[in-house]
């Protein structure tokens, strides 16, 4: 009998009423399971709950009262009489209210359109829709994004715009379709051929400078310009042009959330977009870079690198990309460097974390934190050097496992398979050799890395590092098959069904997750995992990775092989205990919203936990879409 | 002025459709709200309204799910309205069952007390939902006859139940973790 088993009797069984030869098993079980013994007491208490017995008023038979007691009558009928009254002042204040609209509506309409006119109620547009612009309206040359004159749209904070200028590495776009684009604070809707299947939309988010400086903020307004005419000059593309004010109605604190999967994902399901651009300026340790920060809809590393969008292989997006300039990841925006250069210098105001880490009187946590930072920037000779003496010498088994996976995304230093090979061999903590295991799998080339990794496979203590190892010697695709074959095995216990999709998450990074065959299939198992487990920490794997699998399926537009099933189980997790899980939870289902259930499950997360949906904007991503207007 | 009257209920039909199931209905409905009151309040509404129904209930074969079905929905009515304006929940404070015990020493009677009291607590601090459907697996119903009752599909009451059965045994386990120096004290003594 194993886990799976148990739980079926528990949930579907009367365990007085079990055959010997059940209960033999059961025991069995039982006594080698922890998590099984306890849940079945749990469940002999439950049955074993006292109850008292009921008061003789509930076996007398009162039809006069149509069986309900006094006191539940009387307390019907004042709520009904109070309910009748509130529905009947309610009923008044609505016909007085609807009598004043309507006058003044009428009013309004017949000064603004005049009698033949045929406008649309306000009230028939939703907030933030996008309203049309009368040409007399309309700015030739000029491009209205959020930064333009409106004072609405250009807090006084902000240096005013100057003039766009037109990058030679982008194509000009004439005059008249810049003119197109409707004005400042609505989200304005702009194509170039009619919206199809097949068009690509783009939902260009406003600028961003991370630094404080007039300057950059002026120069980032000038390449969203820029980008914006780039992608207007672009076939077959929509471009939704969200501006400040826009995005302040979809995310109030976006301020502060920017960088939060969940903005991208409300307004990737809000404009039902296939990217989510952002022009942002990041500073770095090695100084001020510039960079464009795509998104593909509802990819959950919101604000990804470009180079994760060029790896899903979409034509569409990789014409995108090339027109805007971004070929790879760590390939800056042509010409960007030379224009901020012609800039005044701004002051850095960002801590370096070059020197925070090669400080060794600083915490380690403080240190392992630059040194996260300093890994994208690429590891100089002495940093590296630094880091591995801190992931060979630290007493800390965390800061070790961690400086190991934090140098397992770095470039490929080939002495570092000696030095991992020995953590492998001889560290007494387990979750260290297990990162070491997975670290090697990137130098399988490198002198004995091979052996020592077979050696792990066949004879370390633990299972998990045992697993690890086994796993790095496996090509890209005997992992996913492996990892498949575990997921699909339903007689594992939920932990055991997940580890090798760990490590294969682990492994692959940082190459995103994209569509393989059976995915839809994987991702209902995900679901099971989660619907038998309740260790919040193996619920957020889970989670996580069905998010990942749910939006390759999306992106790779393979939604209808999503099985509904999953989202009933994701209803179920959000009443997690767990306030990591729950959220996670939501958030999968915010990426499912296209379905009728994921919406009807957001809408009683919105009724049950009203805060937080709140807080992850829910309202916004069940809104309807504003009215679009299409360009001529 | 037509004054609409409702037809008498015939009180041997419920008398034979519906009072059998009181005892059961109302364990039910004790599991659910965790007090008497309020368990007597839910049966009587669900009487109230099976006194409309006794046709339908009389065309029931199990009269027990249709009853429950009525209470639990009921009940998790109640439950979001209380949650929505919470003027009073169920928690630590709610009334603790007082038992007749057989049991005759004071120690024992006492630690018995206790445990009931630990499981009650525990039983309270679960969702509304999970309570709901713990509740009537408690009652000996099945996945099948749960899925009947409450509306909800088989793969989410599975689910369900294996969170609230979690759910349960953590707070027990805390409160029993909670209480172990009292009860290393009394073992001492």
């Amino acid at each position: 009998m194993n886990c799976q088993e148990i739980g079926n009797i528990l949930n579907d069984q009367d365990i007085g009423a079990l055959s010997p030869a059940v209960v033999t098993s059961a025991r069995e079980h039982l006594a080698t399971c922890d998590e099984c013994a306890r849940d079945w007491k749990a469940h002999e208490q439950m049955l074993a709950m006292p109850m008292p017995v009921p008061g003789p008023g509930l076996l007398e038979w009162r039809p006069a009262n149509r069986g309900v007691s006094d006191a539940t009558s009387r307390r019907s009928l004042r709520g009904t009489l109070l309910l009748g009254a509130l529905i009947a002042v309610g009923a008044a204040a609505a016909v007085y209210v609807a009598v004043e609209q309507s006058e003044s509506m009428r009013t309004t309409e017949s000064r603004a359109a005049g009698p033949t006119s045929d406008v649309v109620s306000p009230q028939d547009e939703p907030v933030g829709a996008a309203t049309d612009s009368s040409p007399d309206d309309e700015q030739p040359g000029s491009i209205a994004t959020g930064a333009d004159a409106s004072p609405a749209t250009n807090p006084p904070d902000v240096a005013p715009v100057p003039e766009p200028v037109v990058d030679s590495t982008i194509a000009a776009v004439p005059p008249e379709t810049i003119a197109a684009v409707p004005p400042e604070t609505t989200a304005a809707v702009c194509s170039r051929t009619a919206t199809s299947s097949g068009t690509l939309k783009v939902v260009l988010l406003p600028a961003r400078a991370s630094t404080p400086d007039r300057a950059s903020e002026a120069l980032v307004q000038e390449i969203r310009q820029d980008t914006l005419r780039a992608l207007l000059a672009m076939p077959a593309v929509e471009v939704v042009d969200l501006g400040p004010v826009d995005l302040a109605v979809l995310a109030p604190n976006a301020g502060s959330l920017r960088d939060d999967n969940l903005l991208f994902i409300a307004i990737s399901q809000r404009y039902q977009s296939t990217v989510v651009a952002e022009i942002s300026e990041r500073t770095t340790a090695s100084g001020l870079s510039w960079s464009i920060d795509l998104l593909v809809r509802q990819r959950e590393s919101a604000g990804g690198s470009a180079n994760e969008i060029s790896k899903d292989g979409s034509p569409a997006i990789s014409s995108l990309l090339q027109t805007l300039g971004v070929k790879s990841l760590g390939t800056e925006y042509a010409g960007l460097i030379a224009r901020r250069a012609a800039r005044p210098p701004i002051l850095n105001l960002m801590p370096d974390a070059c020197n925070v880490f090669l400080d060794a009187s600083r915490p380690e946590n403080e240190r392992l934190q630059a040194l996260a930072q300093l890994r994208n920037d690429g590891l100089d000779g002495e940093t590296l050097a630094v880091a591995v003496a801190l992931a060979v010498e630290s007493p800390s088994a965390r800061t070790r496992q961690r400086v190991w996976s934090l140098l397992r995304g770095s470039e490929y230093h080939p002495p570092l398979a000696g030095l991992l090979s020995s953590a492998l061999v001889s560290d007494a903590d387990a979750a260290v050799r297990k990162e070491a295991a997975l670290g090697l799998a990137a130098y399988l080339r490198e002198g004995s890395t091979l052996a020592v990794l077979e050696h792990a496979a066949g004879n370390d203590v633990s299972t998990e590092v045992r697993l690890a190892a086994r796993m790095a010697m496996m090509s890209y695709d005997e992992q996913l098959a492996f990892k498949r074959e575990i997921l699909l095995d339903r007689s594992l216990t939920p932990a055991e069904r997940f580890a090798p999709t760990s490590n294969f998450t682990t492994l692959r990074m940082p190459v995103p997750l994209t569509y393989h065959d059976g995915q839809a299939e994987e991702a209902l198992a995900y679901s099971e995992i989660l619907g038998a487990t309740d260790d919040p920490q193996l619920e957020n794997s889970v989670l996580s990775e069905l998010s990942n699998t749910i939006i390759a399926l999306r992106t790779d537009e393979r939604s209808n092989q999503i099985d509904v099933r999953i989202i009933p189980v994701l209803a179920e997790t959000v009443a997690s205990d767990d306030p990591r899980v729950r959220r996670q939870a939501i958030r999968a289902l915010i990426s499912l919203a296209e379905f009728p259930e994921a919406r009807a499950a957001l809408e009683s997360v919105i009724e049950n936990y009203p805060e937080l949906a709140a807080d992850m904007r829910i309202e916004q991503v069940l809104a309807p879409q504003p009215v679009r207007r299409t360009a001529p | 002025m037509v004054v609409a009257v409702s037809p008498p209920v015939p009180r041997d039909r419920f008398e034979t459709l519906v009072r059998p199931q009181t005892a059961r209905l109302f364990r039910a409905a004790y599991r659910l709200t965790g007090n008497r009151s309020d368990a007597e309040d839910l049966v009587q509404d669900t009487f109230a309204r099976a006194c409309e129904c006794l046709d339908e209930i009389a065309g029931c074969q199990r009269p027990d799910q249709w009853l429950l079905r009525v209470l639990y929905h009921r009940f998790i009515d109640t439950a979001r309205r209380r949650r929505r304006s919470p003027v009073g929940t169920l928690d630590d404070s709610a009334e603790s069952p007082a038992f007749a015990s057989q049991d005759p020493g004071p120690e024992q009677l006492a630690e018995r007390a206790e445990s009931e009291a630990t499981f009650h607590r525990a039983w309270l601090r679960l969702e509304s939902d999970q309570r709901a459907v713990l509740s009537l697996r408690a009652e000996g119903y099945g996945m099948a006859e749960i899925e009947a009752i409450t509306g909800i599909g088989r793969e989410v009451l599975g689910a369900r139940l294996h969170r609230a059965r979690r759910s349960l045994r953590r707070h027990l386990e805390a409160d029993t973790i909670r209480d172990a120096p009292a009860a290393i004290i009394r073992s001492k003594r």
